[in-house]
Order: C-alpha cells, then structure tokens, then sequence
C-alpha cells in the first residue's frame, strides 16, 4: 500500500538559506528538494545575471544582495538568521562559510572555503599535506615563467566547468591565450597528466565522486564517468556509474578521502575530480559543491536527490539511509557544442529523431538558430543541445552515443 | 472566449521564449525540445497562475506539468480551470 506523506506546514520548518546558481537545478526541483524538510530562503543578487528576485518571491522568503561588498553582504545575511546556508556552486562558498561561522552553522570553515575556490592554495594544501599533485605555478598576462613542463593545462585561478580551459604546447602558445584573456584574472599552469592506457571508446579518462562529508565522517556516494572532452578543453557531459573496474573506483575513493583530510573538510557535500593515469588514479581537484548536473544523474538511477541531500547536511542532520542504486542502469547526459570558432548558431536540424533513439529521454534545445556561442565559456552555459537518458550496459551507451552523433545535425558559422 | 489552449498558446508565445510559433505546436509536441528552458518555465508558470487566477502546489511544480500544451491544460483542469471551448 502507498504510503503518502502528511504535508508540514512550511512555516514549522526550518530556514535554510540557498545561494541558487544560474544555470543550476531549476526552481522546481530545489522546492520539490526541500518538501517537509525545510523552507528555502532565495539569497539572489550574488552573481549577474540572475532571475529577478520577483521570480524568487512566489516561492518563499528572498534576500537580496545586488549592489553589496562581501562584508555587507555577510552582514545582512547574518540578521536573515537561517539555520543552514547551502550553495549550488563554487562562487558563493566563501560568503556562505562567513555566514556560516558567525551564526555557528556546519558549512565548510573560512580556511577550508579558500583553499575550495582559489585553485593555486589548494593544490599548495594538498601538496603541503604530502598527496601527489601535477606540478603548478601561478600565471598572468606578461607573466608566465613558471617551471612546469608542457604539455600542460592552463585554467582560471577561480573558475569551474572548465570555463577558459586549454591544453598547451609551449610557453608561447600560453603568452598567446592570455593576451585574448581579462588582463587582470589570474590562472593556473597545471602539467599534464598521461592518459591512462585503458583508453575507453566512450569516455575521458577523468572521473568525479560526490562524498558528503557530516562532522568528519567521510561517505562517498558514487563514482562518475565523463564523456570526452570537446576542443579546447569542454565537458560534453557525464555518466553514472562510471565504468571503471571495482579496483580503480577504490583507488579513486582512496585519493578523494585523502584530499577531503588534507582540506580540512568537515562538513559539505564534495565532487572530487581524479584521472586514471599510467601512474594510477591522480587527484586533479577538489569542489565544495555538488557536481554539475550530477543530481539528475542519481535519481535516474534510483538514487538520492543531491539537491536534497545539500539541504539536509546544510540543517547538519543525517541524511540517514539513502535509496540504493540500481546497479543496472546507466544514466547519462550529453552537452552537444560549436566547435572552436564559432560564433553563431545557423541550423538545428533532426532534434525529433534524436528523442525517438531507445535510451534517450529528454532532448533540450538550449540554442537555437541565431544565437551566438562561444566555446571559451564553460559547456553547462553555451551547449546548443543537451541529451538526457537511461540505458543498461555500456554497449548501449555507446551505441546511443554514436547515434545522437549520427542524427543531429548542428550547424555554426 | 479564449479556450484554455488559445491562453496557454498566448502565455507561452509571451513568456516560453520557443523556436516554434506556439500555434503550430502540436498539444502533445515536447515543449523543451523546442527551447523551453527551466527559467522560461518559471515564467509560464507564473503567467498562467495570474491568467487564471489560481496557484500550483508544490507536487504539481515540476518538469512534467509543463512538458506540453495539454500537460498544462491537464494541470489547470485539476485546479479547477474550466475549458470555454
């Protein structure tokens, strides 16, 4: 018999405060997240671009920060009195965790949250703390002697979904990408790690597990796989379980644990980014957030909704026994983009087909003729289409990958 | 009178930001393959909440409700939204 689950009023429960990203997991989902568990307090105004706060207002309680200096920032949140603050995202980490100190709230500390968000203190961190680490060094425009051999990747100092990301050959190759960049944002110059030699068809040799971190207890929730990347260094999308063998995937949980300790991480929920190299698996970095549409992904598969999960470890309770997996499906999204050049989108041809292929779901057309594209934003912002599905070996997934390829026509100028 | 489909065709053209003229949608076509956004979906949301007069509950705000022009229909109808058609 179905059990049906007596509503709460919203005003018994709990606030949590939630710094919603754009993109991020639609307004829908965060309210369908929250359900019983806790009202959502809109923090908008904390990146350009946003929704107006109007939109937010239909669905509860908004604070505004548009125009506010961190400082103000925090103070105003502080008087807001939550008890929780939750982000979606990187950008507003360390604001959340000055919230979340002065009202004693279980977020990550200050330290903790610098190290999440600047990429050179975490990788000096992990490195202090005795975890293998590519060699680094910090660059800028007119500014790139830094002793690390090539081939290497060069990325935002700050900065996530592979936004301005690009494998580089040479030093001049470096000075050249900088000067097509803001003079005054720092990046990082991160050797390359080999390809492991267990070269997959269908995926990158970069893999990501979600941990949820509760007063120190470490859990690690699932290993994801990634499709390969398009030029010059964009994820096209990601796949649920990863296929790694059971030896790789501890290997992958060993890494993830260590850099959580090394950060000093105590609460949170974490995507941990590792690549399968020659050498075994290697941390590449370490995110204070859940993964980009990773939340979609779990449910698919009959596992927890993250977005909830965020929102419980937020209020510091258990999250209890979470839904198992079903180990045998795979839940997968592709992000389809221009290539490197483009500026414009000139025909989007076949989406119906597409929808038709067994194992594809939703289909979403998040460009369309005459929108412009830009590959050197990250993927999750400028993808043309975008593919949704479940299927149930990695046969299939391959399969449907290639005709996704085979169907759509995506056409740029 | 305006049927409940010709006002959801009306928000949607005004609010839904699609590829497609609403009015050659089919009422069953995916709303989100033809560009409908999760912001977009807010809009159309709160749109036909002021047309009619009445507020979505939190269960019935999802993806699905607003997949296409007769999931919505379906939504308003159980909210009481009578059709003049």
């Amino acid at each position: 018999m179905a059990v049906v689950e007596e509503e709460i009023p919203v005003d018994e429960l709990p606030r949590v405060a939630l710094f919603q990203p754009e993109p991020g997991p639609s307004l829908f989902e965060t309210l369908a997240a929250s359900r019983n568990l806790c009202q959502i307090v809109w923090i908008v105004g904390w990146q350009p671009g946003q929704p107006k706060a109007e939109v937010h207002r239909r669905f509860g309680e908004v604070v505004d920060l548009s125009g506010l200096s961190f400082q103000e920032a925090v103070a105003k949140l502080e008087l807001v009195r939550p008890d929780g603050v939750a982000v979606l995202s990187d950008a507003p980490i360390e604001m959340a965790a000055a919230v979340a100190e002065r009202l004693n709230l279980a977020f990550h500390s200050v330290e903790t949250a610098r190290l999440l968000c600047d990429k050179m203190a975490q990788r000096e961190a992990l490195g202090a703390a005795g975890l293998p680490v590519p060699r680094f060094g910090a660059v800028r425009f007119g500014n790139t002697a830094v002793d690390v051999p090539f081939p290497a990747v060069l990325k935002p100092r700050a900065g996530a979904g592979s936004r301005d990301t690009y494998r580089v050959e040479s030093n001049d190759e470096v000075a050249d990408l900088l000067a097509s960049c803001d003079p005054q944002e720092e990046f990082i110059l991160e050797e390359w790690l080999s390809d492991s030699t267990n070269q997959r068809k269908f995926a990158a040799d970069l893999v990501s597990v979600e941990t949820i971190v509760r007063d120190g207890d470490v859990r690690h929730l699932m290993v994801t796989g990634r499709f390969p990347f398009a030029l010059p260094f964009r994820e096209t999308g990601s796949f649920m379980p990863s296929d790694l063998g059971d030896d790789d995937k501890g290997a992958v949980r060993e890494v993830a644990t260590s850099a959580i300790r090394a950060l000093g991480i105590t609460n949170g929920i974490i995507h941990t980014e590792v690549k399968m190299t020659l050498d075994g698996a290697r941390l590449i970095e370490v995110n204070g957030r859940v993964g980009g549409s990773i939340s979609g992904l779990m449910t698919k598969i009959g596992g927890p909704s993250m977005t909830r999960v965020v929102l419980q470890v937020a209020l510091g309770v258990d999250v209890g026994v979470l839904p198992s997996v079903t180990a045998s499906s795979i839940s997968f999204y592709r992000l389809l983009v221009g290539p490197i050049g483009a500026t414009k989108v000139t025909a989007v041809e076949n989406l119906d087909e597409v929808g038709t292929i067994p194992g594809v779901e939703d289909v979403l057309m998040n460009k369309r003729p005459g929108d412009e594209v830009n590959a050197r934003l990250s993927a999750f912002m400028d993808n043309t289409v975008r593919v949704d599905g479940l299927v149930h070996s990695y046969e299939e997934l391959l399969d449907v990958m290639e005709r996704i390829d085979a169907t759509l026509t995506l056409s740029f100028s | 009178m305006t049927t409940l489909d010709e006002t959801i065709r009306s928000v949607l053209k005004n609010q839904g930001r699609l590829a497609a003229d609403p009015e050659t949608l089919g009422e069953k076509d995916d709303l989100y393959m033809s560009g409908l956004s999760s912001h977009s979906s807010v809009n159309v949301m709160l749109s036909l909440e002021s047309e009619f007069d009445v507020e979505f509950p939190v269960e019935m705000l999802t993806k699905a409700t607003f997949q296409s022009i007769s999931s919505m229909r379906a939504a308003l109808e159980k909210l009481g939204v009578k059709d003049s058609a």
